[in-house]
């Protein structure tokens, strides 16, 4: 003898696990593009371009003498670990090259055609202070 | 029915996953081109290094007449280096000054720095079909020595097409 | 008459299907024009090295050396600006 309550409980003991196994796969999917996106916009390659050029324009278009403070604190997060022992080295110069490092495997370096010899001084909490002298 | 529904969801997923990757690729993958502010920031160098307060410089001229020897040591005497990060075969920078009379006439000297070979670049790049070249900025200024009165034209170019554009 | 009301109720959803997967198309294909043009705007242009004349133009930095060259000598000037304004056509 069918009961009205059985036709019931068997509805939905069918449709419930169909139901959410497609919306928590969509939901993967999404949370995977979406962090797919994350971490390229927050790939230490663009940031390390960015303060490579930056830098060395800023070389080209200062005087000889004249100080310049940077505040890279957004570099010092992409690997936190690596910047606790290597933040002083993360901003380098060779001849009239700037390479910015913040990662292990990293690094982005960018001429200048200023004559001049940048110092740099960086702070664990990621400020640089750069001094532009005579070359 | 429902497994037509399922190849056909997988499909709309799939397309919609490589549209994003393939957005993410082209914007994240151009580098930024700050040639242009790098070319001005070259011909601002040499223009200060020529002239400062509206005289030209005493050095560039010799009893009288422009100093043919001024330009043997123009870049050390100005600070400038065309060193750069990669083996470029050729140099990545150029710039060329020239110095008119105040009748227009062209003074015969002129002081030129860097690789020839990136005028041409300038040329394309007026039909606007190789924008990506090289960046050209020409800026022209007046000046005064000893009473005269001279017009200066420079034209400064700056190729490191591959660490600028994609 | 009921067989074919079900016909057309089928035809009906199949175009529906299709419809929405061309305006998906066309809506991705929006956003990667867009992604495109966006690429574009990492050209960093625009030199903000200028000097306020005090006029209502900005003048940079070159163009401060003729300024100052017109207080040491004045003369011609309008020869003067024709030539530097040529570069500008």
């Amino acid at each position: 003898m069918i009961r009205r309550g059985d036709l019931i409980r068997k509805k939905r003991g069918e449709i419930l696990p169909e139901t959410i196994l497609f919306i928590i796969l969509n939901l993967a999917f999404i949370t995977i593009l979406i962090l797919f996106v994350a971490k390229q916009s927050g790939e230490g390659i663009l940031i390390e371009q960015s303060y490579a050029k930056q830098i060395s324009l800023l070389i080209d278009a200062v005087e000889p003498n004249t100080e310049v403070f940077i505040d890279m604190t957004d570099a010092s997060e992409i690997d936190s670990v690596w910047w606790e022992d290597n933040y002083d080295s993360s901003i380098t110069v060779d001849g009239n090259i700037i390479t910015a490092k913040f990662r292990e495997k990293g690094g982005y370096s960018y001429s200048f055609f200023n004559k001049v010899v940048p110092v740099f001084d960086i702070t664990s909490e990621g400020e640089l202070r750069m001094v532009v002298r005579n070359g | 029915m429902d497994k037509l529904i399922s190849i056909y969801w997988f499909a709309i997923l799939t397309i919609v996953a490589v549209a994003v990757v393939y957005m993410v690729a082209v914007f994240y993958s151009q580098p930024y081109d700050v040639r242009e502010v790098e070319v001005n920031l070259l011909v601002n160098k040499v223009a200060d290094c020529l002239s400062r307060g509206g005289e030209l410089s005493s050095d560039l001229f010799y009893e009288g007449n422009f100093n043919v020897g001024y330009k043997d040591n123009f870049l050390e005497t100005c600070g400038i280096t065309f060193n750069t990060e990669r083996d470029w075969i050729e140099l990545q920078y150029y710039f060329l000054v020239e110095f008119f009379n105040i009748d227009l006439s062209d003074t015969g000297f002129f002081l030129e720095e860097g690789s020839l070979n990136l005028i041409s670049s300038c040329d394309i790049q007026d039909e606007g079909k190789y924008e990506r070249l090289a960046e050209c900025v020409e800026k022209r200024f007046y000046a005064v020595s000893d009473g005269k009165q001279y017009l200066i034209k420079i034209l400064g170019i700056v190729r490191k097409t591959e660490k600028n554009v994609n | 008459m009921s067989i074919k009301n079900n016909k057309r109720g089928q035809v009906a959803d199949t175009i529906t299907w299709i419809v929405a997967t061309i305006i998906l198309i066309v809506v991705l294909m929006v956003f990667v024009f867009i992604a495109n043009l966006l690429a574009k705007t990492k050209k960093i242009g625009g030199l903000t090295d200028s000097l306020d004349s005090g006029g209502e133009k900005e003048a940079d930095r070159v163009e401060v050396k003729t300024i100052l060259a017109y207080r040491l000598n004045g003369l011609n000037k309008f020869t003067i600006n024709n030539w530097i304004n040529e570069s500008e056509t």
